[in-house]
């Protein structure tokens, strides 16, 4: 036999992933709707009325005059579309001068109607309107496609869409108060300026878009857009029309040049890729155990002498080991074996599941009928499936082999407490790897990251006790190249981060012990107490209750902490507080969940939280949140209060294999101290969720893999 | 392309934050193989060790990969025979027709083989039937792919050859049998990804 094989898959999936290749390709005869300079669906500057597909998450970087714009944007549903900004504006006029600008911003794009037979597709837009307010604009606008490479888009805009070859508001019809739009409030931004939408001046604008080849698109657009503050300090205009080529080096790869208003050039790359669409969708890790059907099974019996059941938990024990589950316990009564599995490989825990029946169908003895399966959390039982062994012989080449398996397999929340076989506590697990903390759209630099090597170990004495610390040494950074001082007039709770950067290497991240137990059937708890995190000790518990069949859970946590030396070694500075919360969590279906958390925060405000996550079934999550707190906005400082956005790539999506390791990152547009949230590890929902019916559902198809 | 554009407007265009944008991307979509493989990032699941259940080999080449491989068979179960490689790849036939795949990226999860085992009994004659085949869809649910299929005519004595179409695609397996009426040879579809597998009975 000759390996090989798998190597030449492997490194197929890998040079896909290193090519950001698997993004959406072109639909047949269709024009790619573009992402524009702000990095929202659109033409050159304005926008058009399309969208683009479901999922698709697109960074654009686009310059011109001194004006370079990053954008993230992701299309939340098939209609409405979100972008983050990030705008460095060179020769901005102030009081004091020209200065460099850096300015965050948010946009909508929500496409109303869809184009068909005559209509034309209609989308409104919002930009900028939780920021500053420097691109503070609203937007109607229709497409239409009028051969299968030619489409016209026409719009009417407000704002600073309404600033060239502005009319009095169509809308002041209903009201007068259309007529003017409010100045821009000079404050701290980050209010939503709903009282400004659609008034003022109104202008008209459009495009057109022909698609020239399958890889060339050319666009010219007429803007209604004069620039009025960075003209002309930074470029001069003398003219209102654009003119752009597009050029597709791949697909979801773009590379845009310009020539704006009569004057300048610009350019602009765009990298989309789509979470729906992973290099390789089934992944390549190796196949699983066949199953061993009983007839032609050498007849096992259940070892009778201790020392034989000893070797035969062994032997069960590495069979799973090398499918990458850990045992937790066995036992066999009856015809039925109970197997507690602790899953250290599959993001999809029904894939553990269908492993290790595949691997008792090889090991149990014949007499054996049953298998219970049971997956355990952090000691914790979550959930206790009942598979019959004939289901396994018999359905393992159906062709309907996923939905009958699930079908047939009974799944309950399991009452008591584990059986942890003998050797597996106490257990010490230790690992070197290296960290990656990027620092995204700090005011004074777009990227900062640090890199270097940690050290975490973990001890677990006994069921749902852990023990487990780490330790980090930057290699290479610039986080500690921040000068900001913090200016907050709160409670430095987390502004002061640049010094913890700047102080902490090496520094101890966590060091802890905690106990995890169930003390009812539907209900988890946790107590840690320790060095919580970077910048907090104390004592933190939680209680969740998630009953079967609800899509809701209810948590509530609390803590007692105390601030930690900016060197975080092991000593405290003085303030301390009293924190938590009560957090709501709901299911909302259609891949959206949604949490609200409401209590005190680390400066000791009161407020909640809401957060909204797109979770993509392979395990990519998108969301955004935002915290409103008791704290005036003229006290929290710029930004008025704290929100962003947060991504998580799973390992496993780029590479193929089986890893439950997830690359994740948060992205604020300012870190300040109110609405902040003590960062414990462990929290329960996030581990005991994966674990229960409604996910293994959506994971089964995994189950035969 | 970088010249280019400085001459047109050295000033203006800021390279260093569009390279910074750039490296951000990077950073959010991950690495490249050295960096996967360096960072451990990889999986922890063994290819399970081969225990062959007889002689014969199995040879099979997959020439989208350029790959080659012999495999061994290590189950029978319910008519379904399963090979296996060395490294963890496995194919599953039922009577000669591919069923199944595991490993191969965008694996072939599984089939309804019965209209083709069928036909090549010569049950079918000119008849069409329908052959229903399941992958996984990129956020791994149950997606079906059906084909209706039948026999096709062939210049060659020993070759069957069928036609399976769907709604945006079509396919054609060729398949050579012995004497005794067994599958030895093969040339098969398994998906839009691989495409086509060659099959080679080496030992008997």
């Amino acid at each position: 036999m000759m390996p090989g094989l798998s190597e030449q898959i492997r490194r197929g999936v890998l040079a896909a992933t290193c090519a950001l290749l698997p993004a959406s390709t072109l639909a047949e005869s269709e024009i790619a709707t573009s992402y524009n300079s702000y990095g929202y669906p659109g033409l050159i500057d304005m926008p058009v009325a399309t969208s683009r597909p479901d999922g698709e998450l697109a960074f654009t970087a686009s310059s011109f005059a001194g004006q370079t714009r990053s954008t993230l944007t992701f299309q939340i549903t098939p209609r409405l579309s979100g972008s983050f900004r990030y705008t460095e504006l060179k020769d901005y006029p102030t009081a004091t001068g020209l200065v460099t600008n850096y300015d965050r911003s948010f946009s909508l794009h929500y496409r109303l109607i869809d184009e068909s037979g005559l209509r034309p597709a209609v989308a409104v837009g919002l930009n900028d309107f939780l920021g500053t307010g420097i691109y503070s604009s609203e937007y109607v606008v229709a497409s239409k496609t009028l051969t299968p490479r030619l489409r016209f888009s026409l719009g009417m805009g407000w704002g600073r869409l309404g600033t060239s070859g502005g009319f009095k508001n169509p809308l002041s019809v209903f009201s007068s108060k259309f007529e003017t739009r409010p100045a821009r409030a000079a404050g701290q931004g980050g209010t939503v300026r709903s009282a400004s939408w659609f008034r003022g001046d109104a202008a008209l604008f459009g495009g057109v878009e022909w698609q020239a080849t399958d890889r060339l698109k050319l666009t010219a657009e007429y803007s209604s857009d004069a620039y009025p503050i960075e003209s002309p300090s930074a470029f001069s205009r003398h003219s209102q029309v654009n003119f752009g080529a597009s050029y597709m080096l791949r697909p979801g790869i773009d590379l845009s040049f310009r020539y704006l208003y009569g004057s300048e050039f610009g350019v602009q790359l765009t990298a989309a890729l789509n979470p729906k669409h992973p290099p390789a969708p089934s992944g390549i890790e190796p196949a699983p155990l066949p199953v061993l059907a009983r007839t032609s099974a050498a007849a096992l019996s259940w070892p009778a002498s201790a020392t034989e059941q000893q070797g035969f938990r062994a032997r069960v024990a590495e069979t799973l080991s090398d499918q990458g589950i850990r045992l937790h316990g066995i036992d066999l009564s009856g015809d039925t074996a109970r197997v507690e599995i602790e899953n250290t490989s599959y993001p999809q825990e029904a894939q553990a599941v269908g492993r290790t029946a595949r691997v008792l169908s090889r090991l149990m003895p014949a007499h054996i009928g049953t298998f219970v399966i049971v997956p355990i959390a952090s000691g914790m039982p979550v959930s206790e499936l009942t598979i019959r062994r004939s289901d396994m012989e018999t359905l393992e080449h159906d062709l309907d082999a996923s939905w009958k398996s699930f079908a047939r397999t009974r799944i309950a929340s399991p009452a008591g407490a584990t059986m942890p076989m003998p050797g597996r506590y106490p257990r010490f697990d230790w690992r070197l790897k290296p960290y990656l903390t990027p620092s995204l759209f700090d005011p004074d630099n777009p990227i900062r990251a640090d890199f270097g090597a940690e050290l975490t170990a973990t001890f677990e004495p006994g069921p749902g006790w852990e023990i487990s610390g780490g330790v980090r040494k930057r290699l290479v950074g610039n986080l500690d190249d921040s000068m900001r001082i913090s200016n907050s007039l709160l409670p430095h709770v987390r502004s002061d981060f640049n010094l913890y950067d700047k102080s902490g290497d090496p520094a101890i991240t966590h060091l802890t012990a905690a106990r995890y137990f169930k003390p009812g059937r539907d209900v988890y708890g946790r107590v840690t107490v320790g060095y919580l995190e970077r910048m907090y000790g104390g004592i933190s518990a939680e209680l969740l209750w998630m009953p079967d069949n609800s899509p809701f859970a209810l948590g509530v946590e609390a803590n007692y902490v105390k601030q930690r030396d900016f060197d975080q070694m092991l000593g405290f500075q003085s303030y301390d507080v009293a924190t938590g919360h009560v957090s709501a969590y709901w299911d909302v279906g259609n891949g959206f969940h949604a949490q609200l958390d409401a209590g005190r925060y680390l400066a000791g405000d009161w407020g909640a939280t809401l957060a909204v996550d797109r979770e993509f079934n392979n395990g990519w999550k998108i969301g955004a949140f935002a915290t409103l707190t008791d704290v005036p906005f003229s006290t929290f400082g710029e930004g008025s209060f704290d929100k962003g956005l947060r991504i998580s790539v799973p390992i496993s999506w780029l590479t193929g294999e089986p890893n439950k390791t997830a690359y994740s990152t948060t992205i604020r547009p300012l870190l300040r101290d109110g609405g902040a949230r003590l960062d414990v590890g462990g929290r329960l929902y996030e581990q005991v969720r994966p674990l229960r019916e409604p996910e293994l559902q959506d994971g089964w198809g995994k189950f035969w893999r | 392309m970088g010249e280019i554009l400085a001459m047109m407007r050295p000033r203006h265009i800021s390279w260093r934050a569009a390279a910074c944008s750039a490296a951000l991307m990077l950073l959010v979509v991950g690495g490249c193989s050295n960096a996967i493989d360096t960072l451990g990032l990889g999986g922890n699941v063994a290819a399970p060790e081969p225990q062959l259940i007889s002689p014969e080999r199995l040879r099979v080449s997959l020439p989208s990969r350029d790959a080659q491989a012999v495999l061994g068979p290590v189950s029978r179960n319910g008519g379904v025979t399963v090979w296996q490689t060395l490294d963890g790849i496995s194919l599953s036939f039922r009577d000669g027709v591919l069923i199944e795949t595991r490993g191969l990226g965008d694996d072939l999860m599984s089939s309804d083989a019965a209209g083709t085992v069928a036909m090549l009994r010569g049950r079918m004659g000119g008849d069409y039937y329908p052959q229903i085949r399941t992958y996984l869809d990129g956020e791994q649910r149950t997606a079906i792919r059906s084909f209706m299929c039948r026999r096709a005519a062939t210049d060659d004595s020993v070759r069957i050859d069928e036609t399976c179409v769907s709604t945006n695609e079509t396919v054609t397996n060729s398949y050579w049998l012995n004497s005794a009426g067994s599958v030895i040879r093969s040339r098969q579809w398994v998906g839009p990804d691989i495409e086509y597998m060659e099959t080679e009975h080496v030992l008997h």
